[in-house]
């Protein structure tokens, strides 16, 4: 089983939504609907097996998605978000459809402005002489 | 060769161009927050108006030299985009000794020039949802002002009792404004309903940004006739405000603990610790998305080890405003340690 690695993280759920931050870095990390759904599970003391059964018996889920489930832990073990813990966990695990809605890929993104969205320096990096920074009504 | 124009240069050449657009009138006042004077200047009287209720009981006779001016407009942001740029959802930054430009495609341009001391909030205009998605202008500015001044600015309401505060934080619908207020009417020190300035350095200090205090329908059909109540339509729609300048509101509180109200349905209220990551996580994640910060790692670090040593508490509320209101009074003043260091 697993349990949230409190020591570098805070976890909360908003609208169906895991918001997960990493206090140490700053870090704020994203999961899709079943994902955030899985993630509050297996802090709550689910076990992966569990969850594995609950999941496929929704409609449309996939063959391979212990496959993927393992997947989505073994990031979320990589990124600080959960670590090992000792026992075998809870056996009951319950899900509302409606987390079923944006398919199984169980994503965790991890979010950083800096490194995904910033893409120019537009006061120093660009040519002045097309009109930037000079305000395009000043020329 | 030719001089690299600053970040400062460019803001600069933004405020010509916002004197240019601003329309006659009153159309600035000044407010004194956290013993600073700083001008606030719009383009337009209506907009200028709008703020100024808000700010009832800051405002101050005007000086010739605040120590800042927040300048607001309203107009494309793709005037502040530099024409090679073609990829629309990327956001374009600028950083250097001088000052910070932010141009967000859709949203806004915002600026802090060191130099002069200027913030600037440029608005694209935008439909109703996207206002919503994002913080309103003044409080955008009010973070970035606070971060230059050694504070930090959060979404939380703070009351106290014998000098002793609480921060109050929940989503909206949590209880936070409407047992806040309950606090202010009930004589309690009172900072803030929704938005408290901290200091950065030594014990947790609170400060309010301005003394008015929304109310949602259920308060305003509680309170006493007589009580001084505005209607204001702002950026992000109608909203009922009691002016609280006639109560005494705290120049500062020391924060000793963090309640997080739950809507209980018992009958009677109580207090308990609970866990802090799932309350610091809304106090974070609630603060960046207000202070159009949204997955900043650097705000959203120093937020959290800001917070990390404070005690946190669940308030489980009944439907009794009184008793909410006396339960918490009582746990101020029997409870609550004196010394959070």
């Amino acid at each position: 089983m697993y349990r949230l690695n409190e020591e570098k993280v805070f976890f909360d759920i908003a609208d169906g939504q895991a918001v997960v931050i990493n206090f140490t870095t700053g870090m704020y990390y994203g999961t899709d609907a079943l994902g955030s759904a899985v993630l509050e599970q297996l802090i709550g003391g689910v076990s992966e097996t569990a969850i594995a059964e609950a999941v496929s018996k929704a409609a449309g889920c996939p063959s391979d998605f212990a496959a993927k489930l393992d997947a989505f832990i073994k990031k979320l073990v990589e990124k600080e978000i959960l670590t090992a813990a000792d026992g075998e966990g809870s056996n009951s695990a319950a899900f509302d459809d409606a987390v079923f809605a944006e398919g199984f890929e169980l994503s965790v993104d991890e979010f950083s402005e800096v490194q995904d969205l910033l893409l120019a320096d537009p006061v120093h990096d660009v040519d002045v002489s097309e009109g930037w920074p000079i305000l395009k009504d000043e020329n | 060769m030719e001089e690299k124009p600053t970040v400062s240069d460019f803001l600069q050449a933004a405020v010509r161009r916002f004197e240019r657009l601003r329309e006659s009138g009153e159309t600035s006042f000044q407010v004194r927050i956290a013993g600073q004077v700083i001008e606030q200047r719009f383009c337009t009287a209506e907009h200028a108006a709008t703020v100024r209720q808000y700010m009832t009981g800051m405002i101050v006779p005007d000086t010739s030299t605040p120590d800042a001016v927040f300048y607001y407009w309203n107009e494309s942001v793709n005037v502040y985009k530099p024409e090679s740029a073609n990829n629309v959802r990327a956001i374009w930054q600028s950083r250097d000794d001088t000052g910070y430009l932010r141009v967000t495609p859709g949203y806004a341009m915002i600026g802090v020039d060191h130099k002069n001391r200027a913030y600037l909030f440029c608005r694209h205009p935008s439909g109703a949802k996207e206002q919503l998605l994002f913080g309103h202008s003044m409080v955008v500015l009010f973070g970035w002002w606070a971060r230059q001044n050694q504070m930090m600015l959060l979404h939380s309401a703070c009351v106290g009792v014998n000098g002793k505060g609480v921060m109050i934080s929940a989503r909206g619908g949590g209880g936070k404004s409407t047992l806040s207020v309950s606090c202010l009417l009930g004589g309690f020190d009172f900072v803030a309903d929704d938005y408290i300035l901290v200091n950065r350095e030594g014990p947790l200090r609170a400060m309010p940004l301005y003394r008015t205090v929304g109310l949602n329908p259920d308060m305003e059909s509680k309170l006493k006739p007589g009580l001084p109540v505005v209607r204001v339509y702002d950026e992000r729609g109608g909203k009922m405000l009691l002016d609280a300048s006639r109560f005494d509101f705290a120049k500062e509180l020391p924060v000793h603990a963090i309640l997080c109200p739950k809507i209980g349905g018992g009958d009677e209220p109580c207090i308990r610790p609970t866990d802090r990551g799932s309350v610091l996580a809304k106090i974070i994640d609630s603060t960046a998305s207000q202070l159009g910060v949204f997955r900043d790692p650097e705000q959203y670090r120093q937020m959290a080890q800001r917070l990390l040593t404070i005690p946190v508490y669940e308030i489980s509320l009944c439907r009794d405003l009184d008793k909410n209101r006396e339960c918490l009074r009582k746990f101020i003043e029997k409870e609550l340690d004196t010394c959070t260091d």
